[in-house]
Order: structure tokens, then sequence, then C-alpha cells
């Protein structure tokens, strides 16, 4: 009798006793209740655009992408990490050896293109099209992620499966550059024709929507900047066209509601924003609407910053500069100095990109793109030998977008893309690639020295570069650096021209322009092909034994690459 | 005494004779009661059924009479009185005639029984008990000047390493019960009242490992007056009733009740002065205005980089005043600090009830300025005999805590007063002065124009200016209630098999309040500033409710040898918590300390709230044969909510046994005098679950919005395949007693293996997603040890005088044997090259707690090497190299080779005359990561105490030692304090710093922000063996007789000193350091444990 109660009093209170144990977080959502109808699949969408815009991301996207190049030098009170990239002296437990956000984006995307179809059953008001297009979506910032890795690693660990248990192995081996390079680009290519081709007409309040989510053409322009990684040419040119006559469409389309005052014009047939708006002599127009307000015409991806919610972007208010303080990062003084006097070698006086891009400051050029909310100067004064007046306000709090694709670094991947599909042909026969290159080329420098203006002459000729391949290269090159300065592109366009040459000796004569002293020390460090990319970060390589540190950076132990 | 039989039987004739009548429910029942001199007033007549339960009561009236309607005719009549015997008569008749008895004429009987454990498990009389445990009753420091109980058991427990966390009040200590046994969680062992577990939100609000020890000091807020008893519970078939709660022992608590008697009321008073005992001497203002001109000069060799306006005492200067003392920053923040506590306990019982009701009040001022701790603590016990078969328990206990601390914050860099003190430039004045140098009322902080070199001192808060003006108050209540029944259901009597229930219900209530104000008038940066009338509130609540049901069963064997008690247990527990903080700087004015006030600026707020649940099953039993060998079983089922459902429930199982050697018949005939011999083997497995929640789920957060449009993210990975971290142990002990128990004590070996080791947030490839898995069960560590325990009891009685003493001492020693490599390597960070930091490595076959450093060989004397001395310019004692013989390495040149630093990284260093040695272990010419060397290890060898009493007649006098042995302590004070690197002051053993070629010292030179002469080495690591006198105490009690004259029973008066004196080699104030990460034990100068003198007093009545 004892007994039995015993049992029954055992058996009532276990009987209760594994409901009693499920308890479920009071400020979270467990994946049990999730994924269950649309909203969820977008929530999460979202939150892949919020990692990439995380500071730590941005940092990352500029410091890998341009930091080590010849646009860059120390700011003022610049920390350890960065003085020691400046210095050229990678070392593994540096904070930019980290890619955690990046993975992260990575992962928040996998998990969308995993559950979306899912949900898609379950939800009979998502349709299967908003669902492809969603998972097209993060499959592009995902690629877009693994684009940036492999430009600054290399070789890195490739997944598209979602982490989300610990019965898994995440211990994943690097794949090689051309193997993720392929992946990326099969997806992409699969996927393009989902993504959403506008959200909203321009003429939209929400018209941002079109250039700061993923987009139909936000996916040719990265497979068109893949393809001249890949040095598939074609591939590249044929992207380019579609976003530039999908452009071109557009000027038509808004000229023609516009009317007279309208602020795009065509150079060499391509539409960009002038620098002059009509009926004034103020220059700085296009910085204004593509950096001072965002979301411009000419751009096709940039990051969002609101300026009503507390998501501020702080890189460039640390790094390049806010109204408070100067960043930790300044121009190098052969980018501006004796632009005036006419004695500088890569900006002509007439260029409004100077005066826009940096400022003189106490023996310093600071850095001010994306500093300032609008900037205004009259340069039309082409005989003058002195710097205009420049009149300019900074954001009060750093709400600056950051750009990754825009209109003109397209038009000058397609120049490159032609010069480069043309490979050791003589220049007789490839004067009209070389041609319709220059004319690219030409439009972006006309749109930033006025050169519509009566009294403004081309100093660009074709004659000058038309005649060789690397003349053509340096000028493609060129203006890059004079367009996208300060973008987070010159590195990247470095180690594309180095990988394509197989040698390290014109990224190192580049980069070397902003070194004072210590040169040859640099110069033999930059001498091997694998310390163009950065070490695997130490912690990483602890945690991981299927990790290889990159040879560059293996102590006594100089390895050939072999790939 | 004849008469009386008679009458009795009269009575009882009467009675019988009653019977013939038979009685019906609701008939009234009459009588009168008296004694030998008449009717008795007042007498307690009442029904009562078979469970002695009262059913119907009446008193007698003037006349003796009373009448009562009657219940039930099966029942019984009772009649008492105080001072007569109680009778129970048959209900059989209508009227009764009752004659009392005076009880003094009963026989007197002799009760044997034998002394039983006092836990929460099976009473087992104590030389059954087959476990590790040791029990101190709370008679052995009634009166200690001690706040809490951890600081009583300091020394008293083998293998209970105690540890205070700093001198400041209310801080709390930190306990090892037979090793760490965790990576990175808690080590702390569970404590226990009155059966009941403090359990808490360990998650969000317990970081057990670092700055948040005082909250757990807030838990053991007991007051020391109302413990009855501790008992710690060592090994696993010990603990095995608590399973996964019991991993790093219990320590079991059982609180003081009322005893049936008459009321007793006591009273105690005392009194305690404590002072801070003397740490490192520090530079006056001169000699550290001298040592700060070198430190600039030597690494630049410039005058201009010496040149501070602060350092340079130049009358024309406008703060000159303010910068040409000699301060005593120290000796500022010091000063007496005064502790009162009263204590009333009233305690009583009747035949229906017991009660005790205890209240304290302590007041208490710290050896800083400025700590005032309030404390209020009450505690009411109520034990209510409903019948013999039922009793209901009831214990309300609160505490009420109000410290008022120094404040401590992001604004001061987290830093105590004492530190801060030690740190401060002593030429700098405390209070702003005149023209004249006479001080102001206020006190002055330095200008943000000051020179830039010093910008750390203005950042550092004047200490004395922030003990005053700022404020950090933390208060706290913690309500217990408990209500408990029991009721046997079957056997009233020992003699009877029996089946007893006891269900119980207890709620926790926790609440914590903590407001801080940061007042403008300690920065001089100006208004934007965050640090301006910053005023920060913040407060934790939780409540928690624990049910248990227990059912005891105690069959009866014919035979008597065999006894056996069995017990099953189920408890749920179910809680939740909630936190909130609120932050605002720029409040208008300083005299507006609250939140509440609008600031032009608000800043932060975060809440969160916790919920924990569990639930177990225990079944135990005990078998003994003869009370000589016993045979114990204990098994625990325990669920969690931590673990998904697969791994939810953990079994713990523990068997032990016992064998009476010294009772068996021919010990006894042989060996008299040995009273007790005997072996107790033990086996267990204990658990342990993570301190998180939710962790098997995985979860949905939300994040920041993108283009207006809100974001949610997978925050976690989840944990599919965690499991119970499971501590297997052994335990071999030996209990052996003499001479009548005169001399007792116990042995115990031990050894433990952590299977499963859970560790917090491992690292995983950051290519996942995740740098971190929240928690995985990693490898493997294992300790072993054993503990020694003696007792002397009266071990010299000679007339009035005698004398106890005890002696306790342990061993553990701590081996880490398997663990993930990649676990292990992610643990282990890489040299990072930097002046003061240590080496941590956790490796296999190691013991955790290991130090590793650099070898430190003194100082070089000269720059320039020669064979021979060349007084003032050259020598051999210079940074040469040298090969493993000790002879120089030439080059090709015949020239010597310089010493290097890293040579080849960015920190590459050549040194100098002056420099630091450190030895080449590899004499490869270069100091690098490769020369450092393993240096000790942070673990004690032997930990312990011992202690003695004697007593003449009323008089005794009490002493009690702890000590630690063999282990080491960073002696990171002494290393901030000897760097020479920085603006902080120095102590004064930097007088005998190198300052030119030649001269022969141990102390380096002066370097500022530079070089490499502070580098972790063996310089800083120091032996922290220590004996302590915990304390030493005179009491003396006045003679009974004499007070009962007054109406006093009791008046005893005591004078104790705590902390008297310190034997140890260790330079710093105190040896006793808290563990820090991975079992390191760095000494960072918190508040050392303070000296105190006791007066006290003790009254009842």
């Amino acid at each position: 009798m004892k007994k039995i109660s015993i049992i029954i009093f055992g058996a009532l209170t276990l009987t209760s006793c594994s409901d009693f144990l499920d308890i479920l977080p009071l400020n979270d959502v467990v994946l049990e209740n999730y994924w269950t109808q649309k909203s969820d699949v977008t929530s999460v969408v979202n939150s892949c655009y919020q990692s990439l815009e995380s500071a730590d991301c941005i940092q990352r996207m500029a410091v890998w992408g341009e930091m080590r190049s010849d646009n860059i030098i120390a700011g003022s009170a610049t920390p350890s990490a960065e003085t020691e990239i400046l210095k050229e002296n990678l070392l593994p437990n540096s904070t930019y050896c980290q890619w955690t956000v990046f993975y992260q984006t990575i992962n928040r995307c996998n998990t969308v293109c995993h559950y979306a179809p899912m949900v898609q059953k379950k939800d009979p008001n998502y349709t299967e099209n908003e669902m492809k297009a969603n998972v097209a979506e993060a499959s592009t910032l995902r690629d877009l992620c693994y684009f940036y890795l492999i430009r600054a690693f290399r070789d890195v660990p490739y997944t598209t499966s979602p982490s989300i248990d610990d019965t898994e192995n995440y211990q994943l081996p690097a794949s090689k550059f051309n193997n993720v390079l392929d992946s990326l680009i099969t997806d992409l290519e699969s996927v393009k024709d989902n993504a959403v081709k506008r959200y909203y007409t321009d003429e939209s309040e929400m018209s941002y929507y079109n250039t700061s989510r993923v987009t139909r053409y936000t996916i040719y322009a990265i497979l068109a900047d893949m393809y001249l990684w890949k040095q598939d040419y074609d591939n590249s040119i044929k992207y380019c066209n579609l976003i530039i006559d999908y452009k071109r469409q557009q000027y038509e389309e808004q000229k023609a509601k516009a009317g007279q005052s309208f602020d795009i014009d065509l150079y060499n047939g391509y539409p960009l924003i002038n620098e002059i708006e009509d009926g004034d002599v103020k220059s700085g127009h296009a910085y204004n609407e593509i950096f001072g307000q965002g979301n411009s015409f000419e751009s096709i991806f940039e990051l969002y910053f609101e300026n009503n919610q507390s998501v501020t972007n702080s890189f460039i208010s640390s790094y390049y500069g806010s109204s408070s303080n100067t960043g930790y990062l300044s121009a190098p003084s052969f980018l501006f100095k004796d632009v005036f006097s006419g004695g500088n070698s890569t900006f002509k006086n007439t260029d409004c990109r100077v005066l826009e891009s940096m400022q003189s400051a106490s023996s310093k050029y600071q850095i001010t793109k994306y500093v300032r909310q609008n900037v205004s100067f009259n340069n039309s004064n082409t005989s003058s030998t002195t710097q205009p007046a420049v009149t300019s306000s900074i954001r009060s709090t750093s709400y600056a977008n950051w750009i990754i694709y825009r209109l003109s670094d397209i038009m000058l991947i397609k120049a490159e893309a032609l010069v480069e599909k043309m490979g050791n042909a003589s220049a007789d026969s490839a004067v009209d690639n070389y041609k319709n290159a220059f004319s690219l080329v030409q439009a972006v420098y006309k749109r930033a020295n006025n050169i519509t203006l009566s009294t403004r002459t081309d100093t660009l000729v074709f004659s000058n570069y038309g005649g060789s391949r690397t003349a053509m290269e340096n000028l493609i090159l060129l203006e890059r650096q004079r367009e996208l300065l300060f973008e987070g592109k010159r590195w990247f366009d470095l180690v594309r021209l180095a990988r394509r040459e197989g040698s390290n000796s014109r990224l190192v004569s580049y980069v070397l322009n902003k070194y004072e002293d210590n040169t040859n020390a640099i110069k033999i460090k930059l001498s091997a092909p694998d310390i163009l990319y950065f070490p695997y970060s130490e912690s990483e390589l602890k945690v991981n034994p299927n990790l290889t540190q990159n040879p560059g950076y293996n102590t006594g132990n100089d390895q050939e690459i072999n790939h | 005494m004849k008469r009386k039989t008679f009458l009795c039987f009269v009575a009882t004739l009467f009675i019988v004779t009653g019977t013939a009548f038979g009685q019906k429910a609701g008939q009234i029942i009459r009588g009168s009661v008296h004694d030998q001199e008449g009717p008795m007033m007042m007498v307690n007549v009442v029904e009562i059924d078979a469970a002695n339960r009262i059913v119907a009561a009446c008193v007698t009236d003037f006349n003796g009479n009373f009448s009562f309607k009657l219940v039930n005719p099966k029942d019984k009549i009772k009649i008492s009185f105080v001072g007569c015997q109680t009778q129970i008569l048959p209900i059989n008749n209508t009227v009764y005639k009752i004659r009392m008895t005076d009880i003094t004429q009963i026989k007197e009987v002799v009760i044997k029984a034998k002394r039983r454990s006092e836990g929460s498990g099976l009473s087992v009389p104590v030389t059954e008990i087959s476990t590790a445990r040791q029990t101190i009753d709370a008679k052995e420091f009634e009166g200690l000047p001690v706040t809490t109980i951890d600081e009583a058991l300091q020394g008293r427990i083998a293998g209970l390493d105690i540890i205070a966390n700093s001198g400041n009040l209310g801080s709390g200590t930190s306990m090892r019960l037979r090793g760490v046994s965790s990576i990175n969680g808690s080590s702390e062992p569970l404590i226990v009242v009155d059966g009941n577990v403090w359990e808490t939100d360990a998650s969000s609000n317990f970081d057990y490992n670092s700055a948040n020890d005082e909250k757990f000091a807030e838990l053991l807020n007991i007051n020391p007056e109302d413990i009855a008893s501790i008992s710690v519970l060592k090994d696993a078939a010990a603990t095995a009733i608590w399973g996964s709660q019991g991993s790093n022992g219990v320590i079991e608590i059982k609180t003081k009740r009322g005893a049936r008697g008459k009321t007793k009321v006591s009273y105690s008073y005392r009194i305690t002065g404590t002072y801070q005992p003397n740490g490192m001497k520090m530079l006056n203002g001169d000699q550290y205005t001298m040592l700060l001109k070198e430190e600039y000069f030597n690494p630049k060799l410039s005058d201009d980089a010496s040149n501070i306006v602060e350092l340079n005492y130049d009358p024309t200067y406008s703060e000159y005043e303010m910068y040409n003392n000699n301060t005593d920053w120290v000796k500022a923040v010091k000063q007496t600090g005064w502790q009162q506590k009263h204590n009333v306990a009233i305690s009583g019982g009747g035949e229906k009830a017991n009660f005790r009701i205890s209240a304290g009040y302590d007041h208490e001022t710290g050896s800083i300025i400025k700590q005032v701790l309030d404390r209020f603590t009450t505690r009411v016990a109520l034990d209510y005999f409903v019948s013999d078969r039922i009793k209901i328990v009831t214990n309300i206990a609160m505490t009420y805590t109000n410290n008022k601390k120094n404040y401590s914050g992001s604004l001061n860099n987290n830093s105590d007063l004492l530190s801060m003190a030690y740190i401060r430039m002593p030429n700098l004045s405390i209070y702003e002065q005149d023209a004249y140098g006479n001080n102001t009322k206020d006190y002055y902080n330095m200008l943000s124009s000051s020179s830039s070199e010093l910008s750390d001192q203005r950042s550092n808060v004047n200490p004395v200016a922030l003990a005053n003006l700022a404020k950090n108050g933390e208060s706290s209540f913690n309500i217990e209630p408990e209500f408990q029944l029991k009721y046997n259901l079957l056997g009233l009597s020992n003699d009877d098999t029996q089946l007893t229930y006891e269900g119980k219900i207890v709620f926790n209530i926790f609440n914590d309040y903590n407001d801080t104000f940061f007042p403008a008038s300690l920065v001089t940066s100006g208004w934007s500033s965050t640090a301006c009338n910053n005023a920060t509130s913040s407060s934790y609540k939780s409540l928690g409710v624990t049910t248990t049901h227990t059912l005891t069963f105690v069959p009866k064997f014919k035979n008597e040898d065999h006894s056996l008690s069995m017990m099953l247990r189920g408890q749920m527990t179910s809680g939740n918590s909630t936190t909130q903080a609120t932050g605002e700087y720029g409040l208008p004015s300083g005299t507006i300390q609250s939140t509440a006030a609008n600031g032009i600026i608000s800043s932060n707020f975060s809440t969160s709230a916790g919920q924990w649940r569990s639930m177990y099953f225990t079944f135990s039993t005990h078998y003994a044969y003869k009370s000589r060998y016993m045979l114990d079983f204990t098994i625990r089922r325990d669920g969690s909510t931590k673990f998904g459902p697969s791994e939810r429930w953990g079994n713990f199982p523990a068997l032990s046994g016992r064998w009476n050697i010294s009772d068996e018949p021919f010990m006894k005939k042989h060996l008299p005098w040995l009273s007790m011999l005997s072996i107790r083997p033990g086996w267990g497995i204990s658990g342990k679950q993570p301190d998180a929640e939710y962790l098997y789920f995985s979860k949905y957060a939300n994040g920041s919005s993108y283009t207006g449009e809100g974001s949610v993210y997978q925050s976690n990975i989840q944990l599919k395949k965690l499991k119970w971290e499971e501590k297997e142990s052994f335990n071999l002990g030996f209990d052996f007693g003499f001479f009548d128990d005169l001399i007792n004590g116990n042995v115990d070996i031990y050894t433990g293996t952590v299977r499963d080791l859970l560790m917090q947030n491992r690292s995983i490839p950051t290519s996942s997603g995740f740098s971190t898995l929240s928690y995985q069960n990693v490898g493997k560590m294992k300790n072993t040890g054993w503990e020694f325990n003696i007792n002397g009891n009266r071990i010299i009685k000679a007339g009035k005088f005698s004398a106890d003493f005890n002696i306790s001492f342990a061993n553990n020693r701590n081996e880490l044997t398997e663990m993930d490599p990649t676990c292990l390597a992610s643990l282990n960070s890489e040299f990072d090259r930097s002046n003061g930091s240590y080496l941590t490595r956790v490796q296999l076959n190691r013991s955790l707690g290991s130090i590793y450093g650099f070898k430190y060989k003194g100082v070089y004397q000269y720059s320039e090497y020669t064979a021979n001395q060349v007084k003032g310019v050259s020598g051999p004692n210079a940074p040469v190299v040298r090969d493993a013989s000790g002879a120089v390495i030439l080059d090709e040149k015949g020239n010597t080779k310089p010493m290097y630093y890293c040579y080849g990284t960015s920190s590459a260093y050549e040194f100098k005359g002056g420099d630091a040695i450190y030895e080449d272990i590899n004499h490869d010419g270069n100091i690098n990561e490769l020369d450092i060397v393993y240096l000790g290890s942070s673990l004690p060898k032997i930990t312990g105490g011992w202690g003695f009493k004697l007593q003449w007649g009323r008089l005794s006098w009490n002493n009690q030692f702890n000590f630690r042995w063999g282990n080491k302590i960073i002696n990171q004070a002494r290393m901030t304090a000897e760097s020479m690197y920085s603006n902080n002051n120095q102590s004064r053993a930097v007088n005998w710093r190198w300052r030119v070629e030649g001269d022969e010292t141990q102390i380096p030179r002066a370097l500022y922000k530079s070089g490499y002469n502070w580098l972790g080495s063996d310089r800083f690591v120091e032996d922290g063996s220590f004996i302590r006198l915990n304390y030493t105490q005179f009491s003396y009690a006045v003679d009974a007789k004499a007070l009962s004259k007054y109406g006093l029973s009791q008046l005893s008066m005591y004078l104790s000193a705590n902390n008297l004196f310190c034997l140890t080699k260790y330079s710093g104030a105190d040896p006793e350091v808290s563990y820090g990460s991975y079992g390191i034990v760095y000494d960072t100068a918190k508040t050392p444990r303070s000296r105190s003198f006791t007066v006290g007093i003790t009254i009842q009545f």
C-alpha cells in the first residue's frame, strides 16, 4: 500500500514536469515560433542590411579596400591597429584581420535563403515571386560579403548553409579564391532575374529604396565587378551595359518630366549629375547630390542611414572626421599639394573633386568626402593659381550613406574591361575598344572638370593614351583614383592589377607615392604576392585547425603563391 | 504521598463507575478542579481526539468549575495547569471532580538518545554518518566580532578555503571547497538555510568571477546570532541530495528555534573599532617631483621633456600653491571605523507552540572614509503543534541592508578610494589653497588647462572630494517567509513504524536598489561632459517560490539490530526577476541628485527580465546493522530548464558506507580508550548546470531598423548537444575518537573528476557568423586532496581550569586532464610584449592558477661593457649577450653584442644601463616570449587553521588562527608602485632606483612610457603564505546565582581582537587576495582586511 502510494505520488508529479520545465525567453522569439509569415522573412532580410551597415563592417570595407593604397595616410590620434596597417605591418592579432561581422551578415542571409521557401508554403499571403525576390536579395548581400572577403583574404571558408545548432562542424577549411568567385557568380546569375527591378517610382518619397536595397541593377553591378576580377571581360561589359542603358532610360524619363531645369547632363552620351547647376557659377553640385544627400540618380547601391534613427555611420566621423574632430586618417600630400599652382600630377586645378574630397588643415590634408553635408566653390577661373574659397557645412551627426556602387564606378569598370579584353593585341587593332573606353573615362573627367563650360577646353586627349595598353590602363586607374577617392576601392583596384599582371611591381610603385621614408622596407615587404592579402586572425586560427595561415605571414617561411 | 495515591484512586474509581452512562455528542460535560489547597482557577480543560487535536476547550472559573459541549464521545478529556501533572481521562461521565497533583512529585525519567545529525536529509545518528561532513555548533563562535558567518568559518573547516574579497564594508568572501572545479563558471559552494536554497537568476546578475562578489555577500546576510549550527557537506555522497546544485559543495545552516519553557529574553551589544593595517609607504611630494623629472628626462635625454610646470615649484605659476605640497593621500582616506551591533532575541514555548523572535541592528562605519552600513535583520520562528500528528512551522526572515559605499564607476575608472589614493600626485593639495598656502573649504581638482603630460592624473578624481561629494548607495531587502506542515501518517513514537509527510512552501523576495551621483564639482572639463552631475539609479527585484514534499519512512524491525530509514522528496522552484537601470547626466544642480530630476541630457536606460524553474526528486535511504555497519544510498533526479528535452534530466547517484570498528566487541575489550574508529568509503556523482537559461533555443532578437523597417536576427547558436557537467568523486574517510571522545577528529582522502566540463562563451570559428557558443562541454578536470581535522574537548581539566583545541588542514591538487585543443588554444592568449602582463596558460596536466613570466635578475649597472669595472663609466654588468656559461659572446670583429628585447618586432628595444635584467633562458641575445618560464601557482598547497580555548572558571580565552601555505600572488599593486612608467605616485622603494652609471641596485631607472622595466617577471610574484590570528577573545560570565537576585539568568562580557597579526613574507598590505580568472591571483591593492577590537555584553532574563 505504501509503495503504491509512493509510486502514485511520483507519477502524478512527473506527468506535469516536462511542461513545467519548458520556459520561453521573455525578450526573444524562438525558432519554433518564427518563420511563419512574410514579415518574419522581411525582418531578417532587414537585419542583413543592418549588419552590413554596422560600424565594424563599413570600417572593414573601407580599410580593406583602401587603407593600404596610396590614398591614405595617418590622420590625428590614429589608433595602433590602423597605424600598424599604414606601416604595412600587418599582424594576425590586428582587429582588421577579424571578419566576424561579414560572416554574421552571411549567416543571416543564409538563414533567409534556408527558411524563406518554408515560410512561403505556410503563409498564403506570401507569393512565390516575393519569396524569390527575398532570396535574391539575401543571396546578393551574402555574395557581396564573400566578394569583400576574398578580395581582402584571398581564400576564405565558404558556406551557404545557416549556422543553427551546435551539432554542425564549423571548422571549415578555406576555399580557393577562384572557386569562391565562381560560386558567387553562379549564385548571382541564378537569382538575378528574381530580384526586384524597382521598388518605387523615382518621384516617390520612398524612392531611396531603389538604391539602398538590392535591385536587379545591384546584382548587375556586383556581377560586372566580379567578372572583371575573373577576367571574363565580355560578361563584365554585358552587365555594365545593362546598367548604363537603364540609367540612360531613367535619364530620358526624368528629363521628359522635369523639363528645363534639370541637373543631369549627358557627357559623351552618358548621363551624369553636373557639377554646376544651370545658371550658377558655383561647383559642388554633384558632390551634394551624391554624397551630401545620398541616393542620387547615379547611385546603384548604397547603405542607407536615416536622419531620424539612432544608427549613424560612425566610421565616417571617427576615421574621416566630423564637426568636432579630425579623423584617424588623412590624405597624402601628393594628392592635394600644388594643385592650384599646376604642379600636381593627379589633379588639374579645374578638378572639382580636389576641393570636394579634401581640405588642407594644419599640415595635414583632411578627408572631407562624406564628412560634408554640402560644399560650394567657384573654380571657373582656370588661370588662377590660388585655391578658390570653399563654403561648406559639416554634418552635425554622421548620417552619410556609404556608397558601394555608383554609375561612374560602373563606367570605369566597363572601360577597364574594354581595354583588358583586347589583351596584348596591338594598339591599332584594339583602337575601337580603346576609344570606347576613353570615351567613358572622359565622360567622368569632363563632369568633374566642368568641361561643358564654354571657357574650358578638354585636356584629356585620346592620342596621348590610345597608343598603348599600359597608357590606357594607367589612365583608367588614375581616373578611378580621382573619382572614387576614399570610397574603399583603390587598394582592390591595385590588387586586381597585380593579380592580372602576376607581379606586384606596379602596385608597389603606386603605393610608394605616399611613403616619405622607409620606402625600401615597404618595397621589400610588398614584393611577395601573398602579402597583398590580410592574414587570418590569430583567434580564428586557434579555434579552426582546418584553416592554414596565409604563407606570407608565416614567420621565416617564404612560400610561393600556388593557385 | 500515601494520601495522594489514595485520592487518585478515589478519583479513578469515580470515573470508572461513570462508564455505565453512555455519552452523546452535544451533551454538556461539567466538573470542578481542585488541589490540596482548594479549587483551582484558570485550569485548561480540553477535549482531544485520537490525534491529540483539541476539539473543544474551556478554563475553570473562580470556583474551579468548568463545562463544555461534547463533540465526540470517543474523545478524551485533558486537564492541564502550569506546575501540575496533566491528566487525560476517557469521556464516560457528565460530571467530573478532578484533583491535580504537583509536577515536582514525578520521578525523574532518564531518556537515552543518540545525537543526531541536523541536516536536510535523513536524520541519522552522528556516529552512523557515512559521508564527509563537518559540523560546527554556533556556540563556538558566540560573541565573536564577525558580521557574517563566512568570517566565522575561516580556518575552521578542513578543505574550505575562504578568502575575503576586500575590506570594504559588506564586500563578502569567496569560498572554494575542495578546489576549483570550473573553468569560468562559479566555484562557490551552495548555501542552504534551514533546507532552503538561495536560488536566483544567476545568469544576468551574478558574475561570480568578477566584481559582483558583493552581491553574493548579500545572500549571506543572515545574522550570526540566529545560527544554531553550520554543516559543511564535502563529498558527493553528502551532497547527493542536493544533486546538481551541490557540485561545489554545500554549506547547510540551521537557525535557532524556540523551545518549550519559560520565555527568555536575551540582549547583546557590542562595539568594534577597526583600522587598516599599513600598506606600502608612498613617496612624498618632494621625492615624487624629483622622480618624475628623471622619468621624463631619461627616455629622451632632454630637459624640455621634463619641463612640466606642475613639477617646477615655480612661484609665478598661478596654481603654484596647489602643487607644492606633501600630501599623504593614503592617510587622508583612512580612518578608524566603528561597528555597533544590537541584538534582541525572545524565545519560549508552551504545550501548543514554540517561538523565537530575534532582531538585530548593525551600524558600521568603514576603515576608509565615508563608508556607512546599516543592517537590520529579523527572524521569527514559530512551531505550532496542532496535534501529536500535525505540526505547523513558520519562519519569516527579513534583512534590510543600507550600504553607503564610496563611489566607484566608470567615471573614476571603477577604482576604489584606497587605490586612487595610492596613485595620486602627492605634491597636489587636497583643498584649494589661497595665495599664502592656506587651505580653503573647496576641494581641489586639477584644471583642464594643466599640462597634457599629466592628463591621466587629471582624470583621476580627488579621492577625498569623491568620498565627500559623490554618492553610491545600495540598499536591499530580503524577505523569506516559509510555511511548513508536518503530518505523521503512521506511528507517533520511535517504537512504531513511522511514515511522515512534510510539505513546505518558501517564498524568496529580494529587492536591491542602487543610486549613484557624481557631482559636477569633481570635474573641470566643462558642462558638456557626461561626468557632470551624473546620476544613475538601478533596481533589481526577484521572487522565487519553492514547494517541497517529503515522505519519510522509518520501519520498525522486530530485531532491534536492524535500522532502516528512507526518504523521498520532490521539489519545484519557480522564480522571476527584473532589473531596471536609468542614468542621466547634466542635472542642473549638484544638490538635486535624483534621476527623477530632468537632466539636460538623459542617457542609458535599460531593463531586463529573467525567469528560472527547476524540479527534482531525491530518494535516500540509510541502513544500519547494530549501529556498526552502515550503508547509505541516495539518488537524485534533476530536471532543468537549461537543457533541451533530450538532455533535460540528469541522474545523480551516491553510495557510501561506514564501519565503526571501535564498536566491535574485541576492540571494546582490548582498546577501551578508543571511543571511535571508523572507516567511511563513499562514491557519488554530482552534476552542474549552466548559469544561463534558454540555451537550447534558437532565439530571434530585435535589431535596429534599416530604411525605417524593423529587423530581427538569430541571436545565438542553439545548443542541442549541451549536457550536464558531471563530477564523480570518491572519498575515503576515517573518524577517530579517544578517551570517550575527549579527542576526536577525522581524515578524508578524496579524488573528484569533473567530466564534460562546462565552459561559458566557448570561442568557435567566426566563419559561422558567431564568435562564441554560450556553453560547451569541453573537457575533464581532476581535484585530489586530503583533509585532516582534530578537536579536543576539555583535554586538560584541573579544578577550575580546562582547555579545548581544534586543528584542521587540507591539501588540494587541481589538474586539467582533458580538453579540446582548439578550446585550450582560445583560452591562451599570445604574449603581447607589453609591460605588466603575465601569460595565463591553461594547460593539460597542469593546475589552473599557473603563472608564467620572465626571470628577473636585477639591474644593469653600466651601459658600456668592459671586463673590469671602470668606476662610473663601464663594467661587466652591462647589457651584452652571454652564452650558457656566462661568457660574453663576441662578433667577428671582436665586439660585444647588445641585448635586445623582442628584436625584429615593432616593440624592439635595446637594453641600456639601469634597465632591468631578464634572464636570457635560451641565450640568443634576445629577450622574448621564448624566455618565459613557469613561476608558480596561485593555488595554495595547504590551507587550514587551528584554535584553542582555555577556561578558568567562568573566564575563557578563545583563539583562532588560519593559514594558507604555498601559494603565489602577483603583487600588481607593488608592480604599479615601482614601475616608474607613468605619473602615478610610487612607493618609497623607488628611492633606490638606478640613477647614474655604476649604481648598484635592484630597482631599475625611471622611464616615462618607454622601456621594458616592469615586464611580468618573478620580481612581482610573491609567496602568499601566511598565518593569521583570526581572532582572540576573552570572555567572562557572571555567576548565575548572583544574578538571580536581579531577575537575570545570564550576564557575560567579552573583549576580542580580530586579525591582530598576520605572519607573512608577502610585502603587500594583506596576503588574502581573491581569485581572478583561471584561478590566478592579482593583488590590485583593494582595501585589505581591517584590524579590529571589540567589546561586547550579553544579558539574558
